[in-house]
């Protein structure tokens, strides 16, 4: 059969006039022909389908709200089983890298003062430690305390300059002072170490805000009770001077040349000694009045560094980051398990219509 | 019933009832089952109304894959049954059509039934459907090609058997 005679058969199909030729006119009486024979449904069918249309219609109209189909339930129990396993995966295993990134993002220091202990010992936080222990507060009355403290931040790599800075600003805005410094920027292999002398009042307020510069890797503190030893400095003082005080009034009763010379050199022996213990007892007055505080900055993993701000901001953004990358595990989880729950329902789904639309045509081959 | 995108379904049902009968009662010679298939059929137009895609062809196209899955879905459950109690159709022709058209018209019933059930179908799809070739390929499941070449093919074995009566 030609286009033409396709194009006829579609003409006379449609209704169109027929053209005078015979080939149409023999295509036209068979469409009449096949139509003619084809069964016509009689009145009582007709009326009996109409009944049942109208029937359907009305049903139909009964019901405005539609039924949720059976595969979007099917899909949406999926899913939400997908995501229990999810949750399930992500919370189990929520212990580890997990919970250690959040205590380590939150490990920020309230600039409050813990009670005052006379003497601490060294406090090394454990990674897996969310909150390491502030340093010791302030002396108590009558007591000298020497404190120092080591300090190991991390932050990203490209902002490990900034924050270096920062200490820098913050440290001299309590009052501390900076022996020493020194920043290499060599991308992974950047570190910052500092040496502070800082107001011993003012290291736990110090600590406080270096920890919200950056991420927390370790902290250590120390204090030592040098009250003992600075009595015994200004007892050994005072004790000097009153056997200075004793020899200058031998000097002075002294009537020959030898027993001058002798007590002359025993003042210049005891003097020196004098001096050197005036130079003890400040030391150990000014070691109680400074704590010294090594910093060390190292770069992180470059995920999860801290902003350079502490406070609420900083802790909310902490906590959205958690939640967020919680979600997004989850969601990585539950992506894992539909995917193939989903390629396996489609394969099923294809495999269905086309096992029914050959079960169809081996039908209609029988009929 | 109601309507649908500017499209009444009554207008639709009416339109198309006799002739969705028609084909179906065609494919399965069975005047009860006819019955029920063509108002399945448009039972499911009803409810399905909302998933037509004009763009996918005509709402009357859409009706007859319809109807030709639910005739042939009652081809294979009447398959699976062990006894049939169809009720055939009354084919004969009535004492006064036994003219000349009514000649014509038993030949064509013959060679009708002579064909292959596919080349029937398609016949049927074409005449009685009244679709065009792409709405033929979108209903029997294939590419517009073929389903074409098949018209094209089951028209001629159809006018062959038919010979000159035509």
């Amino acid at each position: 059969m030609s286009p033409s005679e396709l194009e006829a058969l579609d003409r006379i199909l449609s209704g169109e006039p027929l053209e005078p030729d015979e080939l149409e006119l023999e295509l036209a009486a068979l469409v009449a022909s096949v139509r003619a024979h084809a069964p016509a449904p009689d009145d009582e069918t007709a009326l009996r389908l109409d009944e049942r249309i109208a029937a359907a219609g009305t049903r139909r109209r009964r019901r405005p709200t539609r039924r949720p189909n059976r595969r979007w339930w099917g899909a949406g129990a999926v899913t939400a089983v997908a995501g229990l396993i999810a949750a399930a995966i992500v919370l189990g295993g929520g212990s580890t890298g997990g919970a250690s990134r959040t205590e380590t993002g939150s490990a920020a220091f309230a600039p409050t003062n813990a009670p005052s202990v006379a003497a601490t010992p060294a406090v090394t936080p454990a990674p897996s430690a969310p909150t390491p222990s502030p340093p010791a507060g302030p002396a108590p009355a009558n007591r000298l305390q020497q404190r120092t403290a080591t300090l190991t931040l991390a932050t990203r790599a490209s902002s490990l300059g900034s924050v270096a800075n920062q200490i820098i600003a913050d440290s001299e805005q309590l009052g501390a002072i900076v022996q020493s410094s020194n920043v290499a920027q060599q991308g992974r292999a950047s570190l910052a170490t500092f040496t502070l002398d800082a107001p011993s009042g003012s290291l736990s307020e110090l600590i406080a805000r270096l920890s919200g510069l950056a991420q927390v890797q370790s902290l250590t503190t120390n204090t030592q009770d040098i009250t003992d030893a600075y009595g015994a400095a200004t007892d050994r003082l005072a004790a000097s001077r009153r056997e200075r005080d004793a020899l200058f009034a031998a000097l002075a009763r002294a009537t020959t040349s030898n027993q001058t010379q002798s007590l002359k050199d025993q003042i210049d022996a005891l003097t020196g000694r004098i001096a050197a213990d005036e130079r003890a007892v400040a030391t150990l007055r000014s070691d109680s009045r400074t704590a010294s505080v090594q910093i060390t900055l190292q770069p992180t993993n470059g995920s999860a560094a801290a902003p350079p701000h502490p406070g609420r901001l900083r802790r909310a953004v902490d906590t959205a980051g958690d939640v967020l990358s919680v979600m997004a595990a989850a969601a990585i989880v539950a992506l894992a398990v539909i995917g193939p729950l989903a390629l396996l329902a489609l394969i099923a789904w294809g495999a269905t219509r086309v096992g029914r639309r050959r079960a169809r045509d081996r039908a209609l081959e029988r009929a | 019933m109601g309507t649908h995108d500017g499209t009444d379904f009554e207008a639709l049902y009416r339109a198309c009832r006799d002739d969705v009968y028609a084909y179906v009662a065609s494919l399965l010679r069975d005047a009860s089952a006819a019955e029920d298939v063509t108002a399945l059929a448009f039972e499911r137009v009803l409810r399905g109304r909302r998933r037509f895609d004009p763009q996918r062809g005509s709402e009357r196209a859409w009706l007859f894959g319809i109807a030709r899955n639910a005739a042939l879905d009652e081809l294979r459950r009447r398959a699976r049954r062990t006894t049939l109690d169809r009720e055939p159709i009354d084919d004969a022709p009535l004492p006064d059509e036994l003219d000349e058209l009514a000649e014509r018209r038993l030949v064509v019933r013959a060679a009708l039934r002579e064909l292959p059930p596919r080349d029937r179908e398609i016949v049927l799809l074409k005449f009685i459907g009244r679709l065009s070739s792409s709405e033929l390929a979108r209903v029997i499941g294939t590419s517009e090609t073929s389903a074409t070449t098949r018209l094209s093919r089951a028209l001629t074995r159809l006018r062959e058997a038919c010979g000159v009566t035509v």
